[in-house]
C-alpha cells in the first residue's frame, strides 16, 4: 500500500519578479526560471525505507519541501497517506528532520523537545516521559540541560532526529539525515533507521551520500536536474546491470583457459584454481559448459554487479 | 488554542534573550527616572512635567521594542529555517503567525509593565519627598514602592496617580496595533524594510487626526470653490485630497489614544471610550488578518 503518492509534481521557481504599472508605463521583470522538478511520480510503501537520491540541485530538497507544506507545488498533486498534503491528522503521524538543521539555540535539549511535543498536543507527564525516551535514543541524556547553542553539529543532528519521532510517527521524512557527521554518527543514523523500519514505521529520506542508501534502503528513486531517472527495489535496478562474472574452475588444464583466454577480461591461477572474469553471460555460460564437458568443476560463479555508485553515476552521465 | 500558547511562550523566552530588548528597557528606565530630575528644572507643574514625560517614554520606548524585536521574530524563523520543522508539525501556519504575535505582544506588555512600576515609584517617591516629615529617605523610597505596588493593583488608591493604569492600559492597547503591524512586515520583508514600513505607520497613526484635519480644510477649500465657479465639488478635489483622504483612512488612528494622555496630564481624569477600544481590537484583527492571508500561501526560502 502506498502511504507517499505523488503524481505530475512539478516545481518552478521564478526569482525576482517586478509587474508594475505607472498609467501607461508598465515595468515587468521576469527573473529567470529554475525547473527545480519536473513531473515526478512517485509511490513508497509502507514499512519500507525509501531513499531519493541525487546530486546537490536534483529536487531532492525540493519534493521533501513541497511533501512537508514548506513549498507549493506548482503543478501536480500529491498524498500522504491517502489524503492531501497539509491534512491535520496525517501532519500528526509524520515527523521531519530538514537538512543542516538549525533550532531553538536558546533552549536546552529538553526544552526544544518538550516545545516539540507541545506542538503535537502530548500532555505533560507524557511528554516528560516521551523527552526521556528520547534523548537516551538519541545518546543525548547527559546533554539534555545544555542549550543547543552548545551542540556539536552531530549533537545538533541527533536532537533533531529525536524532535521528528516525538510523535512516535508513522512516517519519517529526513533530509540528507548524515549530511555532516563522522563514519561513527552515520553508522548510528544508519542503525537508527533500521530500528524504524523493524518498528514498522515508512521512511522516507533523501541523500547523496550512495553506500549509506545501499546499505539500508529498500527502494530508491534517483532524481537528476528535477527528473526522475529511476526508481525500483536496489535489486531490481542493479541486476539488469551485472558488469561482470567471476567464475573460478578447478581440474581444468592450461589448454582448456588458452582457448579462452583471448574473450576474457582477466585470468589467474591460484593454488590449483583458475580465476576468470569474464564480461559477457553467454561467454561465461559457455565457459562453464565447456569445462563440465571436459572433466572440470565449477568451484563459484560470483556475478559482479554494479554498485549504487556506478549505477548512479552512468544514470546521471546518461542524462 | 495549546499550540498557539506553546508558540507565544516559545517566542517570548526567544524575545527576552535579545540584547537589544535589555539596551531599550535600560534607556527606558533611565529617562523615565529623568523625568523627576527634569520637572525640577522647569516654573509649571511638576506633576504635569513628570506624567507627560513618563506616559511619553513608556509609550515611544514600548513601541521600540515592538518595532526592534518584533520585525526579526518572523523573518528569523525563515531565515533561519526553524520554520521547517514547526509547519510540519499538526500546526496551521495562521496559529503560527499568532503565536509569534501574542509572544510579541506578551514581551511588549511586560516591559510596559515593568517601564509602569518604575514610573510609578519615582511618582510616590516625589510625592513622599515632598512631605514636611518625610521621615528619610529608605523610608520614602519603601513607601514608593509599598504604593506602586498598591496602586498597580488598585488604581484609584491614591489621587495623585489615579490616572496612571487606565493611560497605560489604553498605551497597552496601542501597542496591540503595533506589534500586529511589526508582526504583518515581517511576515513578508526583510527586518530593515519591516523596521521602516513599521515606524512609517506608527508616525503616520499618530499624525493621523491631522491628516483628516489637513482633508477637511482642502474640502472646505473645494466647496468654497465650487460654490464660486458653480461647479462640481469633484472637480475642485486635488490629488492631495485624494492622497489625505486615502492616507487618513488606511494608517491606524493612534492619535484617539494620546487624547487619554492629554486628558489624563491636564484634566486629571481620563475616559475609556469604549468606540476607541473597539477601534483598536478590530483594526489589529484586520492587520493580523491580511498578515496570515500573507503567510498562508508563502514560500519559505
Amino acid at each position: 500500500m502506498a502511504v507517499i503518492e505523488t503524481q505530475g509534481l512539478s516545481k518552478v521557481y521564478v526569482r525576482d519578479v517586478i509587474d508594475t504599472e505607472y498609467g501607461r508605463l508598465r515595468i515587468r521583470l521576469t527573473g529567470r526560471k529554475t525547473v527545480a522538478l519536473d513531473n515526478l511520480n512517485l509511490d513508497v510503501n509502507k514499512g519500507e525505507i525509501f531513499g531519493l537520491l541525487g546530486p546537490n540541485g536534483a529536487g531532492k530538497t525540493t519534493t521533501i519541501k513541497i511533501l512537508m507544506g514548506i513549498h507549493f507545488a506548482s503543478s501536480g498533486t500529491a498524498k500522504i497517506m491517502g489524503k492531501p498534503l497539509g491534512d491535520r491528522a496525517v501532519k500528526s503521524r509524520i515527523g521531519f528532520l530538514p537538512e543542516n538543521p538549525y533550532f531553538y539555540d536558546y533552549l536546552k535539549g529538553w526544552e526544544f523537545l518538550d516545545f516539540y511535543g507541545q506542538l503535537y498536543g502530548i500532555d505533560k507527564r507524557k511528554r516528560r516521559a516521551k523527552v526521556e525516551e528520547l534523548l537516551a535514543l538519541v545518546g543525548l541524556t547527559h546533554a539534555a540541560n545544555i542549550p543547543l547553542r552548545g551542540y556539536s553539529k552531530g549533537m545538533n543532528q541527533r536532537i533533531g532526529l529525536a524532535q521528528a519521532l516525538m510523535n512516535d510517527p508513522d512516517i519519517v521524512f529526513l533530509d540528507e539525515p548524515q549530511s555532516g557527521l563522522d563514519p561513527l554518527g552515520r553508522k548510528e543514523v544508519r542503525d537508527l533507521i533500521l530500528g524504524l523500519r523493524k518498528q514498522g514505521k515508512t521512511v522516507f529520506f533523501s541523500s547523496h551520500i550512495l553506500s549509506d542508501a545501499e546499505m539500508i534502503c529498500d527502494r530508491v528513486a534517483i532524481l537528476f536536474k528535477g527528473k526522475l531517472r529511476s526508481v525500483g527495489r536496489l535489486s531490481e535496478l542493479l541486476s539488469s546491470s551485472v558488469t561482470e562474472w567471476e567464475i573460478v574452475l578447478r581440474d581444468v588444464d592450461e589448454r582448456f583457459i588458452n582457448r579462452w583466454r583471448d574473450r576474457l577480461e582477466r585470468v589467474v591461477e591460484s593454488e590449483g584454481e583458475w580465476w576468470l572474469i569474464s564480461k559477457s553471460q553467454d561467454l561465461t555460460d559457455a565457459i562453464i559448459d565447456a569445462a563440465t564437458r571436459d572433466g572440470g568443476k565449477l568451484s563459484a560463479l560470483t556475478p559482479r554487479r554494479q554498485s549504487l555508485e556506478d549505477y548512479f553515476i552512468s544514470e546521471v552521465k546518461g542524462s | 488554542m495549546k499550540e498557539i500558547v506553546a508558540i507565544a511562550l516559545n517566542t517570548f523566552k526567544e524575545a527576552i534573550r535579545n540584547r537589544i530588548l535589555y539596551f531599550i528597557l535600560v534607556f527606558a528606565v533611565i529617562l523615565i527616572l529623568l523625568s523627576g530630575v527634569l520637572s525640577e528644572l522647569t516654573y509649571t507643574d511638576r506633576g504635569k512635567i513628570i506624567l507627560s514625560f513618563g506616559f511619553t517614554a513608556i509609550n515611544v520606548f514600548a513601541a521600540a521594542i515592538a518595532v526592534f524585536v518584533g520585525v526579526s521574530l518572523v523573518y528569523n524563523e525563515l531565515e533561519k529555517r526553524t520554520i521547517y520543522t514547526i509547519v510540519s508539525k499538526p500546526i496551521g501556519r495562521w496559529q503560527f503567525l499568532l503565536g509569534k504575535y501574542f509572544g510579541l505582544l506578551l514581551t511588549v506588555w511586560v516591559n510596559i509593565i515593568i517601564m509602569t512600576l518604575v514610573f510609578l515609584v519615582m511618582i510616590h517617591y516625589y510625592i513622599g519627598m515632598a512631605a514636611t516629615d518625610h521621615g528619610g529617605w529608605f523610608t520614602v523610597v519603601g513607601k514608593a514602592i509599598g504604593r506602586a505596588a498598591v496602586t498597580f493593583v488598585w488604581w484609584p488608591a491614591f489621587k495623585e496617580t489615579a490616572v496612571i493604569m487606565p493611560v497605560i492600559l489604553v498605551t497597552m492597547l496601542e501597542m496591540m496595533m503595533v506589534t500586529a503591524f511589526a508582526v504583518l512586515f515581517s511576515s513578508f520583508s526583510t527586518p530593515v524594510l519591516s523596521m521602516m514600513f513599521t515606524v512609517m505607520l506608527f508616525v503616520a497613526g499618530r499624525l493621523n487626526e491631522d491628516i483628516t484635519r489637513f482633508c477637511v480644510t482642502l474640502y472646505d477649500r473645494a466647496l468654497a470653490a465650487a460654490l464660486e465657479k458653480h461647479t462640481s465639488i469633484d472637480a475642485q478635489l486635488s490629488p492631495a485630497y485624494h492622497f489625505a483622504d486615502w492616507a487618513a483612512h488606511i494608517t491606524p488612528n493612534l492619535g484617539a489614544f494620546h487624547k487619554v494622555v492629554e486628558q489624563a496630564v491636564f484634566e486629571q481624569k481620563v475616559t475609556l471610550w469604549p468606540w476607541s477600544i473597539a477601534y483598536g481590537f478590530l483594526y489589529t484583527i484586520a492587520v493580523l488578518a491580511l498578515a496570515i492571508m500573507i503567510f498562508q500561501r508563502r514560500n519559505f526560502k
